[in-house]
């Protein structure tokens, strides 16, 4: 986990991220416990505060639950309603920008896709 | 108000000095009067443990400003409180050190005849007369040590060098006055002569001046900064 | 809160600070920012009643700040003058800050020295700067304070013991609600760290707001030269930078119809600090 602070993003929203990384990659599997504010502030040197915003962003997508005087646990079926969301994302984060680079390079949308197919065939 | 910790720090900062002061003293006393009970020709001696204790506390008066009020800017305690604790801390010092004193000075008492005693008044009165004295002698230190502290540089030459000066001369014109001279200068040895002729009175004027230099002492901390800042701006 | 109402301190015939107004509420962790001599210390040492202000009052919850021991056994201070002898061991002063503040935690201080490396068998004297400066940090972390305020924390720290005391800090911070005020010129290292910005210049408050708003005053254009000036004309233009044809323009205000040939980043704290306290 990295936390970028001169790009620009809001830290609280980088934070989210990061966490929502770990779930879907399966770091934090449903119904562990995830770090506790304090074990994230300290270890970024970030704010609680900050870190608190970016944690219950998470509680209010229904990524993440607390357990009262325990701390905050992923939610059953979170990472589903994660790639749901991100799938939506995908489109506008990703495959927009793709073509508009693609355009200004002079690549056609055919030579993009075959591009892809290329890859991902090497991976 | 945290006077009850002020104190107890000062209690605990200085009793080594103490306790060593008291060691010595004791420790000379009682060799100096063994000695003169084997010496048969040993004529007279006093130490006057009680003297020195005046002495001792004016350093210690003079050691109760800056550190105290440093200690008490570290640990949020008012100039105040401050000032309240070493006035309870002074009256305590004061009074044992009289007592303390004015009883080792009844050691050589055990010793031969020949041993004069330094103040012949009872202990009792001696004690009182040291508690005031001690008194006025610390609230001297304190504010002497108060008054450098709050100096510049240039005030902190010139008082002393004026300090000295001044006290030499006074002391020449007391030494002057004391044998009789013109009648402008009744008053003074007058005083002296009040103030020699019993215990008590002398209790009296120490007691005054000790007061005096108490509320000098206390204009002195009233508004003390902490020094460093003064060149930092 | 510590509140400072029209507070002026001279000293002799030098202003330190005029006619300052700032509170500092609860909870809260800030960043007391400004360039050498512009009075951050003088504040803090007001606040700690180690100075009486020459105009002004200071109020903690609404009760009058100076010479109240009350109020002023809530604040612990780490200041810039050590304010022990030096002959005096370590291990005492520790006994000593346990007899004043009652909320003193001599096993956190002990366990802090250990991780800080500082041998409390010690004396003051024979401590480095950099130790010193820990010596000092530990003893208002550990004071139980609910204000902890520090003054040039940081100093002659390594990289190491910077971490370290953030850390801690946050740690202390997370573990005990305190308010805490960071006074510093070390920006960057603690600019993620402070949540509300109280910017000081010649002894008055330049800045005085949260962390948040900070990023939304203001934003930084780069570009060409010639088309960073023609698109900058007449905005408010805190400073620019020029590296050859390249130009760098940080500009207060909200960002809006910026061409798409300039680059747009945020300003940050940085920034903003050197380009306010700029003379």
């Amino acid at each position: 986990m990295k936390i970028d602070f001169e790009s620009g993003i809001p830290i609280y929203l980088q934070i989210a991220d990061q966490i929502e990384d770990a779930v879907l990659s399966g770091i934090f599997p449903e119904d562990t416990q995830v770090p506790s504010t304090t074990e994230l502030s300290t270890l970024y040197k970030i704010n609680p505060a900050t870190v608190l915003k970016g944690v219950t962003l998470l509680a209010g997508n229904g990524v993440l639950y607390k357990r009262r005087g325990v701390g905050m646990f992923v939610c059953a079926g979170a990472k589903e309603k994660i790639q749901a969301r991100r799938k939506q994302s995908f489109f506008e984060n990703y495959v927009a920008s793709l073509l508009s680079e693609a355009e200004k390079l002079g690549i056609s949308p055919d030579e993009v896709i075959s591009m892809i197919k290329e890859g991902a065939e090497n991976d | 108000m945290k006077i009850k910790q002020m104190f107890l720090w000062q209690l605990l900062s200085s009793r080594v000095a103490f306790i060593i002061f008291f060691c010595i003293i004791t420790a000379l006393t009682t060799i100096l009067t063994i000695v003169a009970a084997f010496v048969q020709d040993g004529g007279t001696f006093n130490m006057s443990a009680a003297s020195i204790g005046v002495f001792f506390l004016f350093v210690a008066g003079c050691a109760s400003f800056a550190e105290n009020l440093h200690i008490a800017f570290g640990n949020g305690v008012s100039r105040r409180t401050h000032f309240l604790s070493f006035l309870l801390f002074a009256a305590f010092a004061s009074a044992l050190t009289a007592v303390l004193g004015v009883l080792i000075d009844m050691i050589p008492g055990l010793s031969p005849s020949t041993y004069t005693p330094f103040l012949s008044e009872a202990p009792g009165i001696q004690m009182l007369f040291f508690f005031t004295l001690n008194l006025g002698m610390m609230a001297l230190g304190y504010f002497f040590a108060g008054a450098y502290y709050r100096m510049n540089k240039a005030a902190k030459i010139a008082v002393s060098i004026i300090i000295p000066v001044t006290a030499i001369l006074c002391i020449v014109f007391i030494m002057n006055a004391a044998t009789p001279a013109g009648p402008a200068f009744q008053p003074i040895p007058q005083f002296i002569q009040w103030m020699l002729h019993s215990l008590t009175n002398a209790a009296l004027f120490w007691l005054l001046f000790a007061l005096l230099f108490l509320v000098f002492g206390w204009l002195v901390t009233r508004r003390a900064g902490i020094r460093h800042q003064q060149a930092a701006g | 809160m510590i509140e400072v109402r029209n507070v002026t301190k001279k000293f002799r015939n030098v202003t330190a600070l005029q006619g300052l107004n700032v509170s500092f509420g609860e909870n809260r962790i800030y960043g007391l920012l400004g360039r050498n001599g512009a009075g951050k210390s003088t504040l803090l040492n007001l606040m700690t009643n180690r100075l009486v202000p020459t105009e002004g009052f200071l109020y903690m919850d609404g009760f009058p700040l100076t010479e109240n021991d009350k109020a002023l056994g809530k604040i612990a201070c780490m200041g810039e003058d050590t304010l022990y002898e030096p002959s005096v061991r370590l291990r005492r002063i520790f006994e000593w800050t346990a007899i004043f503040y009652p909320g003193f935690d001599s096993a956190y201080a002990s366990a802090l020295a250990e991780k800080f490396g500082l041998d409390v068998r010690k004396k003051i004297g024979q401590l480095s700067t950099g130790y010193r400066s820990i010596f000092k940090l530990i003893l208002t972390l550990a004071s139980g304070a609910e204000y902890l305020l520090f003054d040039e924390p940081v100093l002659g720290l390594d990289a190491n013991h910077r971490q370290l005391f953030y850390a801690e800090l946050l740690a202390r911070y997370s573990k005990r609600p305190c308010t805490v005020i960071l006074s510093t010129h070390l920006i960057e290292e603690i600019a993620n760290l402070i949540e509300h910005v109280v910017i000081i210049k010649n002894g008055r408050i330049l800045l005085d707001r949260p962390s948040e708003e900070i990023q939304s005053m203001g934003f930084t254009v780069s570009g060409r030269k010639e088309a960073v000036e023609e698109w900058c004309a007449g905005k408010n233009i805190l400073g620019s930078q020029e590296i050859g044809g390249l130009m760098l323009a940080h500009i207060l205000g909200e960002h809006s119809g910026v061409p798409a040939s300039l680059t747009v980043t945020p300003l940050d704290l940085q920034q903003l600090f050197i380009h306010l306290t700029n003379s």
